[in-house]
């Protein structure tokens, strides 16, 4: 009895195994990747009349009209180029990239080794460069989402002021060294 | 007992339990259909 027990416990795990594989292949042949397609779009460099507000997933927070850079590479032209990073960072001390909300140890590390380690290296990104990094890290357009270029920018230009009005504090320490919030949350 | 395993037993086996294989094998498309690796969110 045991046995024909554990013989159904392996034909279980067999089919359900053999559900995901197929489950799986079907996903790749008949629904298309939304990432996957701007990439091998053709070109098509339209200018936006109007940028597209983009939906958040956080809730309460204030509907932002992207600048029209980061509109542009949310609506994808199809154009991507890598952006040149720098072996290390200028003076020896990088920027603390983890202040612009979205940006964490993991992906800090990931940006050091394609060589960014300044605010001013990513607020200088090209739409087509934006697209690059967004495609290399599979973000699916977290980077426009996150509005890290504009971020970055006010931190790169030291509108602080301005950075923690829309941004908060990205949950890190100000100037002096105080805790400012424990949310990487926008306000 | 001399003989643990026989296919004919087994495929008797999967022809009285072919429901649950069935549901087995449905969660795993499942499983296998919404998986999506690039949706990791890293930070």
């Amino acid at each position: 009895m045991t046995h024909l027990l554990i013989e159904l416990a392996f034909w279980m795990l067999f089919v359900y195994f053999l559900g995901c594989l197929l489950g799986w292949a079907a996903r790749n042949l008949f629904v298309a990747e939304p990432a996957a397609q701007p990439a091998m779009a053709p070109v098509v460099a339209k200018p936006i009349a109007k940028p597209v507000p983009i939906p958040a997933p956080m809730v309460a927070r204030p509907v932002v009209v992207p600048t029209p850079a980061v509109a542009a590479s949310v609506m994808e032209t199809g154009k991507m180029e890598r952006p040149k990073g720098i072996d290390k960072a200028r003076g020896g001390k990088a920027d603390d990239l983890q202040r612009i909300s979205g940006i964490g140890p993991k992906n800090e590390g990931i940006l050091h080794n394609l060589g960014f380690f300044h605010f001013d290296q990513i607020a200088a990104w090209t739409p087509a460069q934006v697209a690059w990094v967004d495609d290399h890290l599979r973000f699916n357009g977290r980077i426009a989402r996150e509005e890290w270029i504009r971020q970055a920018d006010l931190l790169a230009t030291g509108k602080e002021a301005e950075f923690k009005r829309e941004y908060g504090t990205g949950g890190m320490k100000n100037t002096k060294g105080e805790t400012l919030s424990g949310s990487r949350t926008r306000k | 007992m001399n003989e643990i395993f026989n296919w004919h037993d087994s495929w008797i086996l999967v022809q009285h339990n072919w429901f649950w294989l069935l549901v087995a094998f449905a969660i795993g498309a499942w499983v296998g259909f919404t998986y999506n690796s690039s949706e990791k969110r890293i930070n």
